[in-house]
């Protein structure tokens, strides 16, 4: 599966519940309200845990974690360059 | 380590099923005497000893939950407030103080619907007071003061931004003034007149609580700093820690003997709040090196659910447990184990039922 379609739907099954049936890539995932901030730190977890990528203090920045886009480019790009 | 956050919601959350289970261990112990045979007697609470010094160390030590969750709070409202306008910040929290709200107002009622069971009556002032200052149950106090705190986020936040090295000290100064009206009360002093200005500080649990909020916040802002300052001064950490541990015994024992209490909840104790902001602090430096439970982390990502619903379900539980195991009353510890049990594994597992049924419309409503 692809990193976008992993993301939006651990979002959706896990942090939106009850919230939205749906979600877009583009979606502002805290502005929305799709998740909570408690959310942004499951959302790492679940990071770490499913592609083995330990998410440094200094990329846990709102830029990074704005919408599913957003969040599956920073992680394309991290899993590319770390090979 | 921003990940570990989640692992100390999760302990956090323990935490506060523990605590509030101690309170039914000492109901035990002081009023349902007569269910069981045991050596756990209200004496043996009020004195210090090998049993009442573990239930007094581990309920002031659990007693940081509240502490812990304002600082993990501070810390995340921080990182979705950075680089954003007032504007878009009251967006943000808009949306966040509703799903705080719905699940709020739930639990409030079934509360209130659990205790008119129970044959109490309330009047519409009582009821007002419930939903507004979180009167339901004792630790609902923390749904209006984290919502109080979430309002004042935006310019906190600039302000620790700003001048941390000033904000954070005031907020240490605004929390002892807030605890010494508790030492009056407790006491039964009465106060000097000069000391009238106190009284403004007395009932706010904002004023005694912000500065673990803050304490995130300056910890998000400054992480890399702090945490070096604290490695460096790792063992001057833990000797204050043990220091104000064994102060804040020696003070318990004190107010017990002179209030004639057999139980003391240690959590507006000026000593024990210092002992909150130091243990959050060396949390920070430890979290470096342990490797979470996932098992915990589940349950931090849970917390809210959980802390607005174990107080129903420990009290149901340990009433249970009167009626049908009375022994196990006795057995202190074996009774706060299966409470806390229950006090986390039931709302989570009332969660999962959710999830799967047609409730999972309304689950953001019902848990947050």
């Amino acid at each position: 599966m692809e990193t976008q379609t992993i993301i939006q739907k651990f979002i959706l099954d896990e942090l939106a519940k009850g919230r939205k049936k749906t979600i877009d890539v583009n979606d502002d995932l805290l502005g929305e309200g799709i998740i909570d901030s408690l959310g942004i730190l499951q959302l790492v977890a679940f990071i770490e845990e499913k592609f083995n990528y330990t998410v440094p203090d200094e990329d846990v920045v709102i830029e990074n974690f704005m919408s599913v886009n957003a969040l599956s480019h920073y992680l394309n790009q991290k899993l590319a360059s770390n090979g | 380590m921003t990940r570990k956050l989640l692992f100390l919601n999760g302990i956090a959350i323990i935490f506060a099923v523990y605590h509030h289970s101690i309170y039914w261990a000492v109901t035990a112990i002081n009023y349902w005497g007569d269910r069981f045979i045991s050596s756990a007697t209200p004496e043996l609470l009020s004195i210090p000893n090998v049993f009442s010094l573990f239930l007094r160390i581990t309920d002031q030590i659990a007693g940081s939950a509240v502490p812990a969750f304002l600082f993990v709070s501070g810390f995340l409202y921080s990182f979705s407030l950075d680089r954003q306008t007032i504007r878009q910040s009251y967006r943000l929290i808009q949306k966040r103080i509703l799903y705080l709200l719905f699940p709020y107002i739930v639990w409030s009622t079934a509360t209130v619907v659990f205790r008119a069971i129970e044959g109490r009556s309330y009047t519409v002032v009582e009821l007002i007071r419930v939903y507004l200052l979180g009167e339901a149950d004792a630790p609902f106090y923390y749904v209006p003061l984290i919502i109080q705190m979430i309002i004042l986020s935006p310019f906190l936040f600039k302000a620790v931004k700003k001048y941390p090295v000033v904000i954070l000290p005031i907020a240490f100064v605004i929390q002892a003034l807030s605890s010494i009206p508790w030492y009056f009360k407790v006491l039964e002093i009465t106060p000097l007149q000069s000391l009238n200005f106190l009284n403004f500080f007395k009932s706010s649990y904002l004023f005694s609580y912000l500065v673990w909020f803050i304490m995130g916040m300056v910890f998000f802002t400054h992480r890399e700093k702090i945490t070096a300052f604290l490695r460096i001064y790792r063992w001057g950490l833990l000797s204050s820690l043990l220091f104000l541990l064994i102060l804040g015994q020696f003070e318990i024992q004190y107010i017990m003997n002179a209030s004639g209490n057999s139980w003391i909840n240690s959590q507006s104790s000026i000593i024990t709040k210092w002992l909150y902001s130091l243990l959050i602090f060396s949390f920070t430096i430890l979290l470096e090196k342990i490797t979470p439970s996932s098992t915990i982390e589940f349950i931090g990502g849970k917390s809210y659910g959980i802390y607005l619903s174990h107080i129903i379900t420990i009290e149901i539980f340990a009433r249970s447990i009167y009626h049908l195991l009375p022994f196990i009353l006795g057995q202190t510890v074996i009774f706060l184990g299966i409470l806390v049990f229950l006090g986390v594994g039931t709302p989570l597992l009332i969660m999962y039922v959710s999830r799967i049924t047609p409730l999972k419309t309304i689950y953001s409503y019902l848990w947050g």
